[in-house]
């Protein structure tokens, strides 16, 4: 039979290796690509000027010490190799899928981008960046977005979102600042690696780490204390509204939310339930059925959970006609409600759980997913044993559970970003 | 009789069955392990079939197959597909409009049968109820405080399409590509104007002129037995009790405005300009000019050692674009590569020269190496291997092939074809297909510039 893609942590083979990191293998037969991510703590936990971090990780493609970009570039497109870095609130990432026949070369690269970067597109790169976030501001959703996550994770490392990050390109030193940093997180002991993939045996796939990854005497603080501090203690205050004004949009594009706790975090299954039951679950949630089917106000109507290591956000999202915003933001005040006021019944909440465990069947499908998934939530700090006991804990999340949440967060003072025509605003 | 057919799947190791039922409705059947499954089912209808009156009905119908049949209650296929975990949605196009689930099969796969029996039954016998319709109203005659049911969802879809500046300029070079009044010319989801007015009856007429059998395919992905399968198709697609469709599918064959504009600029409240350029293609069953642009294209713009990526992205000491790249689209009556492209500088055709330089020079001074072309075919391979990763993605390209082609040889035939390209050919396509002078591009630009 082949291995089911429910993921116990019994077919995770952990492996701490000579130069101090951690190895997760996954066996999954039948994958036709193997999926490799060499995960980094930090991301942009570690920016003192935030949006650091997105700067120098996108630098590990763009030339080595014996490798230019037009090489790399070429060198990936004649393999198999699919492979890039992105930056995490949490952690820094290089993905990479390939075929089994190109191993050894796609982690001689991997290995050379990692140890021998040389960073000297930094300023280039900088400017690259601040015309791919305009481009991206040029979206009123985006733009709706962006304002909202910034103002909710305010002076946080949290808060690097593009508009932040544009402000934040002339203040980000020197090369000599770049290069600082990439030498402190690209250490190989503090290497998560998470490979999925068929026939994969761990030990093999350590001894080619430790020969690719060999530790090099490099050490020196990379820990994010700080901004565990500010991130544990944010608070919002009291409500916040903030606007930005597109007299050609053709819809209000609203975001409505508040801050949550971290994903390990007792409120962390019942969110995930009430998420789902609000407006997770595609066209059955409450808000699609009650704003979309029943009012006709919106077409893309929804809510969203998202956990990170210090803290999390759960938010409401509406492109609606400008003229119906205030309906729109009643609707919300009234969907939360419901859900503070009366526990979910039996049936809605079973429904919510099996909705969440088919899901992730679905979305765990291949490799490279699995591979993300694995790695993402052990460098988060969850053990094997607590990622293979995420559905359980879904499934011991009571209705009295996702009405105390509800209470506990809706009731707290909320960030609302809303981006349209001014005449609504 | 039915006809039945094997073929092959990449890295899959049973074959896939293809079976053409008598009364012309074919499934397509991919055995495939694991715990996921996904049926879809495709029309051959979509904007194609449509006139100015009614552009926009294809896709408006597509939302209103949702709303419940003699059976179930609206709502009650989308609640029960959930409740089981299952990813549902649909997508209407030119040529097709399909409709999707994908979800973990169950112990002995009873969501899987559910999940089919419900499919079936959508597809076959929605009801378009008028209260889910919503009253008809003109929506551009200011507040309407009326009933907004379905019609606003569509309407409300329309403004959002406004909002993506990417929609935006697809929709103005698309507009320039096709004469007036082709089926092509019109964006998908229509006007307001035709969605809020629409009566019942025209959709309902619609629905029964196209979702016939010879029109559908349907495609299961999963761990499955043949046998059993055809028969739940037959019992579930039992066509016998509808009204004869009477639909006949449009083929007039490539359409090329002969004297038309190439060229339009459009003004908003942008930081940068979005433009996109477009080429008219070979038509998709010609597979070895489909698949040698699949080459050119990926040369030019789909890989990070392309053309514009190295040229227009990576090596300018001032970096003016902020993204590139190409890609081929399929449609049935000719295919269009597509270049798209964003930048900050207010010198427009200045820019957009940067990008035919870059053509002309893989057309005459710098034509494709060798070295280029196989890293492209190295990769195309791979590409379409890893469609074989997840039950959609095998059930999007061969239900593509199926509705739009009428074949599936496109997916069948593709990596013998891809094998037996050569260099010359692959530069023989780029020039009969990526001719400047008959190239049509629309440009979103900031208007205080």
């Amino acid at each position: 039979m082949p291995k089911s893609q429910t993921i116990s942590d019994q077919d995770i083979h952990k492996v701490r290796l000579e130069n101090g990191s951690t190895l997760l293998v996954r066996p999954f037969e039948g994958a036709p690509r193997l999926a490799l991510s060499i995960f980094v703590p930090g991301g942009n936990l570690l920016d003192t000027v935030p949006g650091f971090s997105d700067v120098v990780d996108r630098l590990l493609m763009k030339g080595t010490h014996t490798r230019t970009q037009e090489q790399i570039s070429i060198e990936i497109d004649s393999l198999t190799l699919e492979v890039d870095t992105d930056t995490k609130r949490d952690y820094s990432l290089i993905a990479a899928t390939l075929l089994e026949e190109d191993l050894e070369p796609s982690l001689a690269l991997i290995s050379d981008l990692f140890f021998e970067s040389t960073l000297a597109e930094f300023d280039r790169e900088r400017e690259k960046i601040a015309g791919e976030i305009h481009m991206d501001m040029d979206s009123p959703r985006s733009r709706a977005s962006d304002q909202f996550v910034r103002t909710l994770f305010h002076e946080t490392p949290y808060s690097a979102v593009g508009s932040l990050i544009l402000e934040n390109l002339p203040r980000m030193g020197t090369i000599e600042n770049a290069q600082e940093h990439y030498r402190r997180v690209y250490r190989p002991d503090r290497m998560i690696v998470s490979v999925v993939g068929d026939g994969l045996q761990p030990d093999r796939m350590a001894s080619l780490l430790e020969r690719y990854f060999p530790e090099n005497g490099a050490s020196g603080a990379a820990t994010g204390t700080a901004s565990y501090t500010l991130l544990q203690n944010l608070q919002i205050e009291s409500d916040q509204y903030v606007t930005f004004a597109r007299d050609d949009s053709s819809q209000a594009h609203i975001f409505k939310g508040w801050l949550t706790p971290d994903l390990r975090h007792d409120d962390y299954s019942p969110l995930v339930v009430l998420n789902t039951i609000l407006g997770g679950a595609g066209l059955s949630s409450r808000l699609f059925l009650e704003l979309r089917d029943k009012q006709g106000l919106a077409y893309n109507v929804r809510s969203s959970f998202e956990a990170y290591k210090h803290r999390g956000m759960f938010y409401l999202y509406i492109g609606t006609e400008p003229k119906n915003k205030e309906r729109c933001l009643n609707g919300f005040i009234e969907e939360c409600g419901k859900l503070m006021d009366t526990p979910v019944s039996a049936q809605e909440l079973a429904e919510a759980k099996q909705n969440i465990l088919g899901r992730r069947t679905v979305f765990l499908e291949t490799a490279p997913q699995q591979a993300s998934y694995i790695g993402a939530n052990y460098t988060l700090g969850r053990s094997l044993e607590e990622i293979a006991g995420q559905m359980e804990r879904i499934q011991a999340v009571t209705s009295e559970d996702v009405q105390r949440v509800a209470q506990t967060y809706f009731s707290q003072p909320s960030v609302i970003s809303v981006v349209g025509p001014s005449s609504i605003l | 009789m039915r006809e039945t057919r094997q073929f092959d799947i990449p890295y899959l190791r049973e074959k896939a069955h293809q079976v053409t039922f008598k009364n012309g409705h074919t499934l397509v059947f991919v055995p495939k392990r694991g715990d996921v499954f996904n049926i879809s089912t495709w029309v051959k209808t979509g904007s194609i079939h449509e006139d100015d009156q009614i552009s926009g009905i294809s896709h408006f119908l597509e939302h209103l197959m949702f709303k419940g049949t003699e059976r179930f209650k609206p709502g009650e296929f989308d609640r029960k597909m959930e409740s089981m975990g299952a990813i549902i949605n649909a997508a209407t196009w030119k040529d097709f409009t399909f409709y999707y689930i994908a979800g973990p099969k169950g112990e002995k796969g009873q969501n899987f049968d559910v999940a089919l029996d419900m499919h079936a039954d959508m597809m076959l016998h929605s009801t378009l109820p008028m209260e889910e319709i919503g009253p008809a109203y003109d929506p551009l005659a200011g507040d309407y405080q009326g009933e907004k049911r379905e019609r606003s969802v569509v309407i409300e879809e329309i403004g959002m399409r406004e909002d993506q500046p990417w929609t935006k300029v697809y929709n103005s070079v698309n507009h320039m590509m096709y004469p007036d009044g082709h089926p092509y010319q019109r964006d998908v989801i229509g006007t307001r104007q035709i969605i809020g007015n629409v009566s019942r009856d025209t959709l309902y007429n619609y629905y029964r002129t196209w979702y016939s059998p010879a029109c559908m395919t349907t495609v299961v992905v999963g761990d499955f037995e043949l046998a059993r399968l055809e028969e739940q198709i037959q019992t579930h697609f039992d066509f016998s009790a509808l009204p004869q469709a009477s639909g006949v599918l449009l083929d007039q064959g490539p359409a090329i405005p002969k004297n038309g504009k190439r060229y339009e600029e459009i003004p908003g409240d942008y930081q940068t300009s979005f433009f996109i350029t477009g080429f008219h293609g070979p038509r998709p069953e010609n597979l070895r000019d489909t698949i040698g642009l699949d080459v050119v294209s990926y040369i030019l713009g789909e890989s990070r050692s392309s053309r514009f990526t190295q040229a227009l992205l990576e090596k300018p000491e001032r970096p003016i674009f902020n993204s590139i790249s190409t890609g081929q689209s399929t449609f049935k009556l000719g295919n269009v590569l597509f270049v798209q492209g964003n930048f900050a500088h207010p010198d427009v055709s200045a820019t957009l020269n940067q990008v035919n330089e870059q053509i002309e020079n893989l057309l005459t001074r710098e034509p494709i190496s060798e070295a280029e072309f196989t890293r492209a075919v190295k990769k195309l391979r791979v590409d379409f291997a890893e469609t074989s990763e997840t039950a959609s993605g095998i059930s999007e390209t061969v239900g593509e092939s199926a509705t739009v082609v009428g074949s599936l040889a496109p997916y069948t035939e593709y990596l013998a074809t891809l094998n037996s390209l050569d260099l010359e050919t692959v530069r023989g396509v780029a020039k009969q297909y990526l001719q400047l002078d008959q190239a049509y591009t629309s440009v979103l630009v900031p208007e205080h510039a």
